[in-house]
């Protein structure tokens, strides 16, 4: 390892999807580096291998043909060039750094409310990546029938999940949940695969992608006329004088429905939203009470004591560039 | 006969156009002008109008996420979205190309708002209507097709034709158009009428038109009516 290209593995790279009840719209995965936010990619198209090893109802060859059909639908995303090699099967675990990006089954019995988990290792001074495993628990029961399987969760949308963590995505916030008596939460509904509750056993909404998540992979990884094409809506949200840390944003296009979000990631309220199909968008922002806030966003200090409100005008995405900025106004609960 | 304009004008014209039509006319006039009904063909028609282009309804949307019941959704909030109603301008340039029509093409500028209300929020966003100033253009060109006969001063027409329009969003930052169609009709009131000078005809015209548009700020096809009056003159 060349002393300056030192790799980093983090627990602040590690993002997991968890179970219902336990566990940004898009954000990209990044970290801090010398005073520097660092978005983490994959510089090349990468190689992934498979774990030689199945679990009870499920093979090695049946896990590696369920992974492969969910990385097929990222490869599917006409505004993204992101492709990916499938380099075999292996020994080698997801646990190991090896320099193999390795999907397959552990037992993780201690981590009973996470379904499965994405780790990276980086270049902290490029943010490329250079490993990255994903791991599925196999504590739990897990199916790769065709329609679903009930009570056991489906292979085949964990993984789409997951893999947009492999690209570099993080969590989306565009779904809802409720909370139960025991402190934790139920999921209503998601508007994203990339929420980071499951949505339960025999569930196979999360194979498909939804506008949220193709913006984010699309931003990541676009392709030569993406960003040509989309437009950027930037702004702060405010509450009094203040801007809000964590405000959730979503950009609402009136046309064609389609929900696309973002977090004010700084503490000014600054938030920006890449990606989004040209023309009138309602403006929506939320606190970020669905979930724990540290799901989704790991700085200090966020503001979740807000009410939800709509922007009073209707923002535009141009095409190819971005909004003048504006000030979202929020108001105490 | 009266003498061509001022009899007229004093009645039904309000000073400031009469005026400005009177100084039109004058400007052109020559001692053996002679008075006549109908406006002559092949000279250019110039009209300047005021007035209203009508709103469309552009239809509603609902924040859907997926639910966590399989094939059900969830309605996070509910829209509704329409372009209003706003004061138009218009330039209108014609020739008559025989004594029964006239091949004309128009620019028409208005400012309507597009406003999308909000309501239903599961969280308990106040309802609320979003809004934005559009400029609308309509640029069309056509023919109308004069009614009845050449020997009266109040000529009704029938008109159709085709065009492009072009909405700029606020804060020009996005210029979206299509196409469009129109029918419509009206009726144009000739108060002065001459054979020679620069000005050979001046009048008023009204008209109403039905405009159905694609493209723009609305993927689908949408209706808008127009009503416009305003100076008509000939030279």
């Amino acid at each position: 390892m060349s002393p300056a290209r030192v790799r980093l593995l983090t627990a602040l790279l590690c993002v997991a999807m968890a179970l219902p009840g336990t566990a940004e719209a898009y954000i990209h995965l990044a970290f801090e580096f010398g005073g520097k936010t660092i978005s983490i990619k994959w510089p090349t198209s990468p190689r992934w291998f498979v774990t030689d090893r199945g679990v009870a109802g499920v093979s090695a060859s049946q896990f590696q043909a369920e992974v492969e059909r969910a990385f097929a639908v990222w490869e599917a995303v006409p505004t993204s060039s992101i492709a990916f090699q499938f380099a075999g099967f292996t020994s080698a675990l997801p646990s190991e750094n090896d320099d193999l990006s390795v999907f397959g089954f552990e037992a993780e019995p201690d981590m009973d409310r996470v379904l499965a988990a994405t780790g990276f290792i980086v270049d902290v001074l490029t943010g490329d990546i250079v490993e990255s495993d994903v791991f599925f628990n196999s504590v739990f029961p897990w199916s790769v029938a065709a329609a679903g399987e009930p009570g056991r969760f489906d292979l085949r949308s964990v993984a789409t999940h997951e893999i947009g963590h492999f690209l570099g995505l993080g969590h989306s916030a565009i779904g809802e949940t409720e909370l139960r008596a025991d402190g934790t939460h139920r999921v209503l509904a998601a508007g994203t695969v990339m929420f980071p509750v499951s949505m339960g056993r025999g569930n196979v909404a999360d194979r498909t992608l939804q506008p949220d998540d193709i913006a984010g992979a699309s931003d990541l990884y676009p392709d030569g006329t993406f960003q040509a094409r989309t437009g950027i809506i930037t702004g702060r949200a405010r509450l009094a004088s203040a801007g809000v840390l964590g405000a959730h944003v979503v950009a609402f296009n009136v046309r064609t429905g389609s929900m696309i979000g973002g977090f004010a990631t700084s503490q000014d309220g600054t938030f920006r939203i890449a990606g989004l199909t040209p023309g009138p968008h309602v403006i929506r922002v939320e606190p970020l009470d669905d979930y724990d806030v540290e799901s989704f966003l790991s700085s200090p200090g966020v503001n979740v004591d807000f009410r939800a409100a709509f922007h009073p005008r209707l923002i535009v995405a141009p095409v190819g560039g971005a909004n003048a900025s504006f000030d979202v106004i929020v108001r105490p609960k | 006969m009266r003498a061509p304009g001022t009899a007229t004008l004093r009645v039904s014209v309000p000073r400031c156009v009469a005026v400005a039509v009177l100084f039109l006319f004058n400007a052109g006039a020559s001692a053996n002008a002679q008075a006549t009904i109908a406006p002559p063909i092949h000279r250019l028609e110039v009209s300047l109008g005021v007035g209203l282009v009508g709103g469309a309804d552009l239809g509603g949307q609902t924040a859907e996420e997926r639910s966590s019941s399989a094939g059900a959704t969830f309605g996070l909030f509910d829209t509704a979205t329409e372009l209003g109603s706003a004061p138009a301008f218009d330039v209108r340039l014609g020739v008559a190309i025989t004594s029964r029509f006239t091949v004309e093409g128009r620019a028409s500028l208005s400012r309507p708002e597009l406003r999308t209300s909000i309501s239903g929020d599961t969280e308990g966003a106040p309802a609320i209507t979003a809004v934005e100033s559009v400029d609308q253009y309509l640029f069309d060109g056509g023919v109308a097709v004069r009614l009845g006969g050449r020997a009266t001063r109040l000529v009704p027409f029938v008109s159709a034709g085709a065009g492009y329009h072009r909405q700029l969003h606020e804060g020009q930052t996005l210029a979206e158009g299509g196409s469009l169609f129109y029918a419509g009709g009206g009726v144009t009131r000739w108060l002065v009428v001459r054979r020679q000078g620069l000005v050979r005809a001046a009048g008023f015209r009204a008209d109403a038109r039905l405009y159905f548009l694609s493209g723009g700020i609305s993927p689908d096809t949408r209706r808008q009516a127009a009503l416009s009056g305003g100076v008509t003159l000939v030279f």
